[in-house]
């Protein structure tokens, strides 16, 4: 009888064969290592099937260790970039680069972007939305004062919003917080209501802005302070509010309209979950194995 | 048992997590990433961008459906990086994210699965010499590299599957959890999958 054949005999009364597999993982009891070991001692057949399953092992790794293909990284990072802002979230992005680029780094040199130490676009957001919180104080001291706890929203806004969200988060902010006096000034709202909504617009600006619907607020606050800027020659006028809910409703709209692109088919389906890749249709990989 | 590659992530210590932890330190960058630090994510990117990229290719049989799966990959890890539980190694959920993603690519690209009698010839791996290999890789295309990437394509994606992540460290379990099938499934097939696998090659070389 050949080695062969005595192996292939072997392995039908004992899947001798599945321990040697099994010692290359190091998944092997002690029980069935000393069983592999007294077939190997016994079998010269069997020690050389159990080196060619280590030198197909090593050639396995061999092909497994490319390196990593860093060329793809800037292209990656541009389209993660790109897959989160969208219609005037990318014009927003372009402009804050931009900005960054010219004045950004002059700024930050003089250290005069403390608050958003955290990093580059942070420093950026906070820059932008202390300048525009900051808009009341040039007309009227009343205002300005009204506008401190304004100040204090988008500081808290800045906390916990995804980095690449937060400019657009800060500004929308920083909007809300120069159109809070405004609003307050305004004979339609008082200031009981007012506060509260003011509150309850930076909350959920804070809660949507770190996920993809929620850039429909950010914008939608964002084009609502830049309304009641435009406003501002007669901002104590009720009509100033007519702007501001316009702005909101063409932001939310626009941007609702202008979400992402998923990129993949594969957009809300948890990959790492099970019951998710059961949508996708039965496994192949499993149904190659069951034909195996 | 770790692949190579594991081996060389275990000295990459780069962050606050303990040396040597690199499944901490894969976390802690994952949730920086989450939150927009890209040096995090690139990070994650150098450490396991080659794995994956060396899977998909044997998966998928081309350099450029393999560099897909990699954007789409990493795309999605940084996507869903919230609904990752942690009860998982980090290397073993982008792995499964790898293998989903090369599977819809492939099912978009409308393949059909080969059967084994009829993938001795895969026209995947007819276009794999070492000119449209990507850089670093190159070096690997030998001729035997090429006669392991033939033998390779004779094997169903499954076993295939297996084989490859094994040679990466995966564990039975997670082998298991990858492929939708237990730990002892795994070893049994396993072993199949890499007799079948020596056969091909030595088949390859007669």
């Amino acid at each position: 009888m050949s080695d062969e054949l005595r192996l292939l005999a072997r392995e039908e009364e004992h899947p001798v064969g599945e321990l040697l597999s099994a010692q290359l993982d190091g998944q092997l009891t002690p029980a069935e290592e000393a069983e592999l070991q007294a077939a190997l001692a016994s079998d010269p057949a069997l020690r050389v099937r159990q080196e060619e399953l280590q030198a197909l092992q090593r050639k396995l790794e061999g092909a497994l260790s490319a390196s990593a293909p860093t060329h793809l990284l800037p292209g990656l990072l541009v389209e993660l970039r790109a897959a989160e802002a969208s219609g005037l979230g990318k014009l927003l992005q372009r402009l804050v680069e931009r900005w960054d680029a010219r004045v950004g780094d002059r700024l930050r040199k003089t250290g005069s972007l403390r608050l958003g130490k955290r990093d580059r676009h942070g420093q950026l957001a906070v820059a932008g939305g202390l300048l525009l919180a900051a808009l009341p104080l040039l007309g009227n001291l009343t205002m300005g004062l009204s506008a401190i706890p304004a100040v204090g929203f988008l500081w808290l806004a800045t906390l916990g919003v995804d980095r690449r969200y937060r400019a657009s988060a800060v500004l929308a902010a920083g909007a809300l917080a120069a159109a809070l006096p405004i609003a307050l000034e305004a004979s339609a709202l008082t200031p009981p209501l007012a506060l509260p909504a003011a509150i309850a617009a930076i909350a959920v600006l804070q809660w949507g802005a770190s996920r993809a619907e929620g850039q429909a607020f950010v914008r939608a606050g964002v084009l609502t302070g830049a309304a009641a800027l435009c406003a501002r020659p007669d901002i104590c006028g009720a009509q100033s509010v007519i702007p501001l809910l316009c702005g909101a409703i063409a932001g939310g709209g626009a941007a609702l309209l202008a979400r992402p692109r998923p990129l993949a088919d594969l957009d809300g389906l948890d990959l790492a979950d099970p019951a998710d890749l059961d949508q996708l249709g039965p496994s192949q990989l499993a149904e190659d194995l069951e034909r195996f | 048992m770790l692949s190579t590659s594991e081996r060389r992530d275990d000295t990459a210590a780069t962050s606050a997590a303990p040396p040597g932890d690199a499944d901490a330190e894969d976390r802690l960058d994952l949730e920086r990433a989450q939150g927009g630090d890209e040096a995090a994510f690139t990070r994650l990117f150098e450490k396991h961008s080659g794995r994956v990229y060396a899977l998909a290719l044997r998966m998928m049989g081309r350099v450029d459906m393999a560099e897909d799966v990699v954007q789409e990959t990493f795309v999605l890890v940084h996507r869903k990086a919230s609904s990752f539980r942690g009860d998982a190694r980090f290397s073993t959920w982008i792995t499964s994210i790898a293998l989903n993603t090369a599977r819809m690519k492939l099912r978009r690209e409308k393949r059909a699965p080969l059967p084994l009698e009829d993938a001795a010839v895969l026209p995947e791996t007819q276009g794999m010499t070492a000119s449209s290999l990507a850089p670093g890789h190159a070096a690997l295309a030998d001729e035997q590299q090429l006669a392991l990437d033939a033998a390779l394509a004779t094997l169903p994606r499954g076993p295939r599957a297996m084989v490859l992540l094994a040679a990466q460290g995966h564990s039975y379990d997670e082998m298991g959890q990858l492929l939708g099938i237990s730990p002892v499934q795994v070893r049994g097939r396993l072993y199949r999958a890499r007799q079948a696998l020596l056969e091909a090659l030595e088949g390859g070389a007669r």
